[in-house]
């Protein structure tokens, strides 16, 4: 156990490493933007004395690596002896959380990250949901009727879907259900929880649709292998049904790597969908982290990509875990080692 | 095992898979159209046409022999863009692949070497990396670069693509890397003496040869997807260049009108993807002899998908219709009954705002248009401007001007109340503006004050109080002025001079925001960050009975598409944005024509050109350009367009108009262009003219850039080229605010208060400076700075016009700034909204609408 243990804390603290590493470079990027967000502030109309006194208030005249080591000093830290806290903090018991103020929205970027996020968690999870209820549903069925009608329309199908840009589909989707049909809102997010509900519905299906595909032949081709195995042979053997089989014996080993993928996928979810929430006005990290970039609000962009990373940073090292867990020999391997190398 | 990749037993595996056969001759097809395509369509794809009609509901040309697909939103023929954009895609996608291929070959294979090797580090390493590089957000990554080089040639995009889609390929062939690497024949070649280098190259690159093979093909319809999304995202390829994505991008507002248009890109882009994944599939299938342990009967049958696509493209292409629009969505039996006509209480008016971000209400800094709008609502003023741009008193009974013009004194209304319901004075006033002005708040416009007396002194914070801002009584408000300025007046009816609670603070503490709290019709009541604003009615509002609405919600961030789609189906009572093609429909509809105005924004956009930078600084050029542009052919484009040739829009009191400013005068700009140094240009033999092309920079997705494309046909007649830029807002406000920066660019004016000075502010040689100058073509003259000083001081209208007729004709002469078009919109309104007249500086000032009881 103690070098299970010794590999878990060195896979943690190399986390710690790239999360810092993807920092650094969301740092130098969100502030190297051209543009000058002191100008989009005051607008085309203000004079240039206007505009410098400007940036003194908003303390964009410091040195661009004084205000680097600041944001790493501020990032975690106590409370301070005065007791005096900051106003961009958030604070968790004695620890205080700090990103900065946003330019834009003049508020902390915690605060607007805490009111963000659990909308792109939500999203990512319904996303996630239908991804892998059709994905499975349709790879296990053209894997069942392997070389049928239904194997080929199903698995066509749903080429198309991923043939798209996900913005084509999601345009699609809107002007048939929302405005044709009539069926669900066009975009936002809505009030009431039945609202917020019905709101989900399209940005989901079009993330899932397009994630499904990518179960579906995953599936299919995982049990079309596990299906001449050795092992299914006995089973049959022993008379289980066809179903039985597919079900409890084969899906189960075409499992880990499906797990594996959507693992990843969802930490990637989680850190905002750009395209999709953009398209829907879903009020998540993504349409966030893309405004930010627009509008050159450097506090918010360096926010969001450093959650994003960790997200995603964070779902390896659940996978890391769990793979030592389910199975100690995979613990040289990374998951998308032992994904293609199976 | 992958060494005999082209074996012909792979070759016959591979030919024997129908459906790999089905992609690959979709793949062939698309090849072929790319090659053969721009050769045999006669048409260039970069020309508008504008002779071609518009089509039946006023958009882009629809098919014609001529233009068997048609044309897009600038006249260009559809097919023609088609092929060449196949080109181009396909390029930008088989580049950038075979760079990510590169890379990510050379970091795979090299880590996959040294893994457990004595050069264990370099595999460590190298790995490592790619975990940074892959927690990375993706589309993030691709943006933020996009955004960051400003220049969007194919080089630059197969360098985005390319740089950003290695790190999956390295993580793949390392670990296909180690498995080879068990072989062994690699043992033995190292037994042998073989150093690491020809290991790799001997060996391992030979073996992995096929799966790279379908990696690239699969890598290559990503990449197609991947440019679409770049497109989306303001991005994508530098226009006029076509390419799949960019299409469908420029045309993406037509679907529901004219389908076509938008189904011609996204069908290639479908196309080339399938085709690529299927080869990329058939090849996998074919090289790995482990499948055939299994064979995938699905392969060999008919390909469903291909059917499926087929079967959509003849549905959309044979039975699309274009919706038809709505009429308007009430009874028109209830118009009948006069009772329904007169106003009544209650009801909350629906509207909405493409604007995304509104940060803030704060009427001393906000500053954009939906901030002003909403303002308008919230806070009153001591002056506004009534339905036809004229100045009245609001929270002033009456209002004296004396002193010629140096002293304003009003008497304020009996009774006045703020929101919090505390009584509103005359010393309210001094305090509000001072909290404008006050050193510490950032009020973009607070320079534009400096008349009033003490102005200096406080904003310096010598000061405590603006000695100009007199209270001789709680209800008499007085300002002085040290020079006398004809146009002060409006700078009341802006939102910097409205008067805000005392609760509001001495100054605006940006990281402190306070509620918005003013004595205007509404009160503020809800803000959902991002999502909408709801305000309510103020009781005590200084006009009894008024506003009749009990609230208005105001939704952010609906895009021009979504907010149509809601009023359609009654989610929403008024619009005032409207795409292009929408505004034609609604525009030329008879049923809606009760339910809508055209307001002319005041507004004047054109060309800059620094007159202080090459070519630029050739008056001669400068008024080649002039004489070369045509703008009667941008509202063909989009109705909400008209062409100008005058600094001072038709929505502001102007000079006399009735002579125009400048005509469109090909000859005479050849004429101009030979009295240049070098740059005479012959159009018969096309030679001459200037020998670099020339950036033009402007915002993508905007009006402009249309108008961008067809200056770049335009001024190509005269010899002169020009290449579009696209940067952001942001960039664009910084770059053109810079000397030596931009030689030739969009620049847009919008006037506070309708009043022609606020166009030729900007103009004056005060406002040069080397970073964050105004005046962006910086130009100096003395005429015109005399001529705009005197209009200044000029109290006689008259006078005061015939001088702003001089400064708009030094302007033209001088061609520092040539304006080519204004804007105006279309607001829309439900019938059951009642007494709506749209306000030439405040559109959505709602105060006197009322809801009709609608008839169940």
């Amino acid at each position: 156990m103690s070098s299970s243990l010794r590999f878990a804390l060195r896979r943690l603290a190399w986390a710690l490493v790239v999360v810092l590493g993807v920092g650094t470079v969301a740092f130098f990027v969100a502030r190297k933007l051209p543009g000058d967000p002191v100008r989009m502030l005051v607008g085309p109309q203000a004079s240039s004395k206007d505009i410098a006194r400007a940036r003194r208030i908003y303390g964009l005249d410091r040195p661009l690596l004084v205000q680097y080591g600041r944001f790493w000093q501020r990032l975690i830290h106590l409370r301070e002896q005065g007791g005096q806290q900051h106003a961009s903090c958030a604070a968790v018991g004695p620890v205080h959380i700090d990103l900065g103020f946003s330019y834009r929205y003049r508020k902390p970027v915690v605060k607007l990250l805490a009111a963000k996020a659990p909308r792109s968690f939500e999203l990512a999870l319904a996303a996630m949901l239908i991804q892998v209820l059709l994905g499975l549903g349709i790879g296990v069925l053209a894997a069942k009727k392997r070389g049928t009608w239904w194997d080929n329309a199903s698995i066509g199908g749903i080429l198309i879907g991923v043939s798209a840009p996900t913005f084509v589909l999601g345009l699609a989707l809107q002007y048939v259900l929302a405005h044709k049909l009539g069926w669900l809102p066009f975009d936002g997010y809505g009030s009431t929880a039945s609202e917020q509900l019905r709101s989900m519905i399209l940005p989901a299906l079009t993330l899932g649709i397009y994630g499904a595909a990518l179960y579906a032949r995953l599936t299919r081709d995982e049990l079309s292998q596990a299906l001449s195995a050795d092992y299914i042979r006995t089973a049959r053997a022993k008379g289980a049904s066809e179903t039985r089989v597919l079900i409890v014996h084969a899906l189960r080993n075409a499992l880990l790597p499906i797990g594996t993928i959507m693992v990843l996928d969802f930490g990637a979810l989680v850190g905002g969908a750009i395209v999709t929430e953009k398209l829907f006005r879903w009020p998540g990290m993504g349409s966030m982290a893309v405004d930010a970039m627009i509008n050159r609000d450097g506090p918010v962009i360096f926010g969001t990509v450093l959650f994003s990373a960790a997200a995603i940073v964070a779902a390896s090292l659940l996978l890391d875990v769990l793979y030592l867990v389910i199975d100690p020999r995979l613990r040289r391997q990374s998951p998308e080692e032992a994904l293609t190398s199976n | 095992m992958m060494t005999r990749w082209l074996s012909p037993e792979v070759r016959q595996r591979f030919a024997r898979d129908r459906s790999a056969m089905f992609g690959l001759a979709i793949v062939v097809s698309l090849l072929l159209f790319a090659t053969l395509g721009p050769i045999l369509i006669p048409a260039d794809p970069n020309l508008s046409d504008f002779s071609l009609p518009r089509s039946a509901v006023g958009g882009p040309p629809s098919a014609s022999w001529a233009h068997p697909l048609g044309a897009d939103g600038l006249h260009r023929d559809l097919l023609a863009r088609l092929a060449h954009g196949a080109r181009l895609s396909m390029l930008i996608a088989s580049l950038a692949t075979l760079l990510a291929l590169l890379i990510g070959t050379a970091v795979g294979v090299t880590a996959g070497y040294f893994e457990s090797s004595r050069h264990d580090w370099v595999d460590n390493a190298l790995m490592r990396m790619v975990d940074v590089a892959l927690a990375f957000p993706y589309l993030l990554l691709i943006t933020a670069i996009g955004v960051a080089v400003d220049r969007a040639d194919v080089a630059t995009i197969v360098l985005i693509l390319g740089l950003t889609s290695w790190i999956g390929i390295a993580r793949v062939v390392r670990a296909k890397t180690l498995q080879i690497k068990q072989h062994d024949y690699i043992a033995a070649a190292r037994a042998l003496g073989a150093g690491p280098w020809r290991i790799i190259r001997r060996h391992l690159l030979p073996a992995l040869a096929g799966t790279l093979l379908v990696i690239g093909t699969q890598a290559v319809a990503q990449m197609i997807l991947a440019e679409a999304v770049l497109g989306y995202l303001t991005v994508g390829i530098e226009p006029p260049q076509a390419t799949w994505g960019r299409m469908l991008h420029e045309v993406e507002h037509y679907l529901g009108v004219q389908p076509l248009l938008v189904a011609a890109p996204a069908m290639a882009i479908v196309l080339a993807v399938l085709g690529c994944t299927r080869v990329g599939d058939g090849l996998r299938d074919a090289l790995d002899p482990r499948q055939e342990a299994t064979p995938l009967p699905a392969r060999s049958r008919l390909p469903f998908d291909m059917f499926l696509l087929a079967a959509a493209m003849i549905l959309l292409v044979g039975f699309a219709r274009p919706d038809p629009l709505q009429p308007p969505r009430s009874t028109a039996t209830s118009t009948a009954k006069s009772a329904a006509d007169t106003p009544r209480r209650g009801g909350v008016l629906r509207l909405a705002t493409q604007v995304a971000l509104l940060h803030s209400l704060e009427p001393a800094t906000a500053y954009n248009e939906a901030a002003r709008a909403i303002n308008d609502l919230i806070f009153a003023r001591l002056v506004t401007h009534d339905e036809r741009g004229k100045l009245v008193s609001e929270l002033a009974e009456r209002f004296e001007v004396q002193d010629s013009g140096k002293r304003f004194t009003f008497t304020l209304r009996k009774g006045l109340k703020f929101h919090d319901g505390t009584a509103l004075t005359a010393a309210d006033i001094k305090r509000s503006i001072e909290r404008s002005l006050h050193p510490k708040t950032a009020c973009p416009r607070a320079s534009r004050y400096s008349a009033i007396v003490g102005f200096e002194a406080y904003r310096n914070g010598k000061t405590t109080s603006l000695e100009g801002l007199l209270v001789p009584s709680s209800h008499t408000f007085r300002i002085e002025l040290s020079k006398s300025d004809a146009s002060f007046l409006s700078l009341l009816a802006l939102g910097f001079a409205a008067p805000v609670c005392p609760s509001s603070g001495v100054f605006v503490d940006a990281k402190k925001p306070v509620e918005p709290c003013g004595a205007g019709p509404f009160r503020f009541s809800r803000f959902v960050r991002g999502e909408r604003i709801e305000l309510s009615r103020f009781d005590d509002y200084f006009i009894a009975g008024r506003p009749y609405l009990d609230g208005v919600v105001w939704q952010l961030s609906v895009p021009a598409r979504n907010q149509r789609y809601r009023f359609e189906s009654g989610q929403l009572d008024v619009i005032n944005t409207l795409t292009g093609i929408d505004s034609n429909r609604f525009a030329s509809d008879p049923r809606w024509a009760s339910q809508r105005r055209w307001v002319t924004e005041p507004a004047t956009h054109g060309i800059l050109l620094n007159t202080q930078m090459p070519p630029f600084d050739n008056r001669h050029l400068r008024r080649a350009v002039a004489f070369a542009l045509d703008p009667s052919v941008l509202p063909k484009v989009r109705a909400s367009i008209a062409a100008t040739d005058r600094l001072v829009p038709p929505a502001v009191p102007g000079p006399d108009r009735s002579e125009p400013m400048r005509r469109f005068d090909l000859q005479a700009a050849l004429r101009e262009m030979a009295l240049t140094p070098d740059y005479a240009y012959d159009p018969a033999t096309n030679e001459g003219g200037y020998p670099e092309p020339i950036d033009y920079v402007t915002t993508p997705n905007s009006f402009d850039q249309s108008a961008g494309e067809i200056y770049q046909q335009q001024l190509a007649r005269i010899g002169v080229r020009i290449r579009l830029k696209l940067v952001s807002w942001g960039s664009w406000l910084t770059l053109i605010s810079r000397r030596n920066t931009v030689a030739m660019g969009w620049r847009g004016w919008q006037a506070d208060f309708p009043d022609p000075s606020e166009f030729f502010e900007i103009l004056t040689s005060a406002a040069i400076k080397d970073k964050g100058s105004q005046n962006a073509s910086f130009f100096s003259n003395r005429d015109l700075d005399d001529v705009v000083h005197s209009a200044r001081l000029e109290e006689d209208p008259q006078r005061r016009m015939k001088l702003f007729l001089r400064a708009e004709q030094i302007v033209r002469d001088e061609a520092p700034w040539i304006p080519t078009y204004v804007t105006r919109t279309l607001v829309v309104w439900q019938p059951k909204v009642r007494g709506f007249r749209p306000n030439p500086v405040w559109p959505m000032r709602v105060r006197d609408v009322w809801l009709r009881q609608e008839a169940r």
